[in-house]
């Protein structure tokens, strides 16, 4: 006996598009951070850890608001955007504790 | 029985070719639509684990980096670091001080390093000494790497041959009347540097009223109980321990207090540097403080001083070899008239 699969397109499981936007966002926001840390830029270029994390966020939680389609895509895309806040706030903690300068 | 039996095996074959004929409705892919989604399939997993792997290689510098920079900023201990550091330079290292407030600061993978200038005092100006580089590895601190810009530094290696400041029962290495020739044919339009040891212990306002009055007392080396054997219990050289004579105004400075005095704040420093001993003895020229037994000592028999450093306009520093509680004197550095 062969075993049948309803031809429903929706029942692939793909990503939602704004998760994978989210990741891919993150993706590149992680990689601007790695060449501003690995080359020991003083200023962090503010674009890398704070525009585009929120833009990714934010679609990351459009990408989460889906029934059929996959939303590990958008579940990374978050956690790595969140990550990179969350980065950025405690780095300018710290750094204000570390040899502070009035 | 066997009633219930046949029914059972009715109703059995009736389910059986209904799920049949729904199946048999279901269309099978074809070849194309099969290869369609496997391709698909193949695609996602690929991009999924390119993406995947690619996040975690991309989050291992900056949690590296975060991890550093809490390890540092949790508690001050970046700047607890930087303290002992800085307050080991004052009162090691005869008339020097730093500004802190230039210090520079940077933090690596579970690393730091500090560069910082420090200064010397001669006649009214400060004088940059030279350059202090000391890389941590998370709280360990390397030896540091200097660069000294002055005439007659001071060696780095401390030996009782080429020591400056000297206990009245310790033995001068060097020749005397060619140190007071040296200053006696500076000429008169400069200011010097002087380290003068005492014939015997004594009160740092003792020390004070004896001196001429137009020259400053700068730094105060302190007896400490080691000074006349000039090393440690282990036999390992020590240097001098002191304190700045004056107040100081800049605002960075430890002896810029005003409800303590510069004696005080020398002993709140040295309990410090007790605590932090690895550290304060990798950034001093001595590899041995003896901090412990050093503190009890000046904490048992009081502060006095047996040498120090004065600075002034060489004419007046002649003076000096008047004085006959003035057992020998080096010559320090040398710079053009500043004085007024």
């Amino acid at each position: 006996m062969e075993l049948g699969v309803k031809k429903k397109r929706g029942d692939r499981r793909l990503p939602t598009i704004s998760g994978f936007l989210s990741f891919l966002v993150a993706l590149i926001s992680l990689a601007g951070l790695n060449v501003a840390l690995l080359i020991k830029e003083k200023v962090f270029p503010g674009v890398f850890i704070i525009q585009l994390p929120i833009v990714g966020f934010f679609l990351g939680v459009i990408g989460l608001f889906t029934l059929k389609r996959s939303r590990l895509y958008a579940i990374w895309g978050l956690s790595l955007n969140i990550f990179l806040l969350i980065f950025t706030l405690l780095m300018i903690i710290s750094s204000l504790g570390i040899n502070y300068k009035p | 029985m066997s009633e219930d039996k046949n029914q059972f095996e009715d109703d059995y074959q009736k389910l059986l070719n209904e799920t049949l004929n729904e199946v048999s409705e279901i269309q099978s892919y074809s070849k194309k639509s099969q290869t369609e989604i496997v391709t698909i399939g193949k695609n996602m997993a690929r991009r999924t684990n390119i993406m995947i792997s690619l996040a975690i290689l991309l989050l291992i510098v900056p949690i590296m980096t975060l991890t550093t920079y809490l390890y540092y900023a949790i508690g001050g201990r970046a700047d607890h670091l930087i303290d002992v550091v800085t307050k080991t330079i004052y009162v090691t290292e005869p008339n020097m001080g730093l500004e802190k407030l230039k210090l520079e600061d940077e933090v690596g993978f579970f690393s730091m390093n500090i560069t910082f200038d420090v200064f010397k005092r001669i006649g009214k100006e400060d004088y940059r000494a030279g350059n202090y580089k000391l890389d941590f590895f998370l709280d360990h601190p390397n030896f540091p790497k200097k660069n000294m810009l002055l005439d007659r530094p001071l060696p780095e290696i401390p030996d009782k041959e080429t020591e400056v400041l000297f206990h009245p029962k310790a033995s001068i290495p060097f020749n005397q009347t060619d140190q007071w020739d040296i200053l006696n044919k500076l000429p008169d339009g400069t200011v010097a540097e002087v380290y003068v040891s005492l014939n015997e212990l004594m009160k740092p306002d003792v020390l004070q009223k004896q001196l001429p009055k137009n020259m400053e007392l700068r730094w105060l080396a302190v007896d400490t109980g080691m000074e006349a054997a000039q090393v440690d219990k282990g036999g390992v050289p020590i240097t001098p321990l002191g304190y700045p004579a004056q107040y100081d105004p800049t605002i960075w400075s430890p002896f810029r207090s005003y409800d303590q005095t510069n004696e005080e704040v020398f002993l709140d420093i040295l309990s410090l540097l007790e605590k932090n001993q690895p550290v304060a003895e990798k950034v001093a020229r001595a590899k041995s403080l003896a901090l412990k037994s050093r503190l009890a000592y000046i904490k048992k028999q009081g502060i006095n001083v047996y040498g120090a450093v004065i600075t002034g306009p060489t004419e007046e520093l002649r003076k000096l070899q008047n004085i006959k509680e003035i057992r020998a004197l080096k010559v320090g550095e040398v710079k053009l008239w500043n004085w007024e």
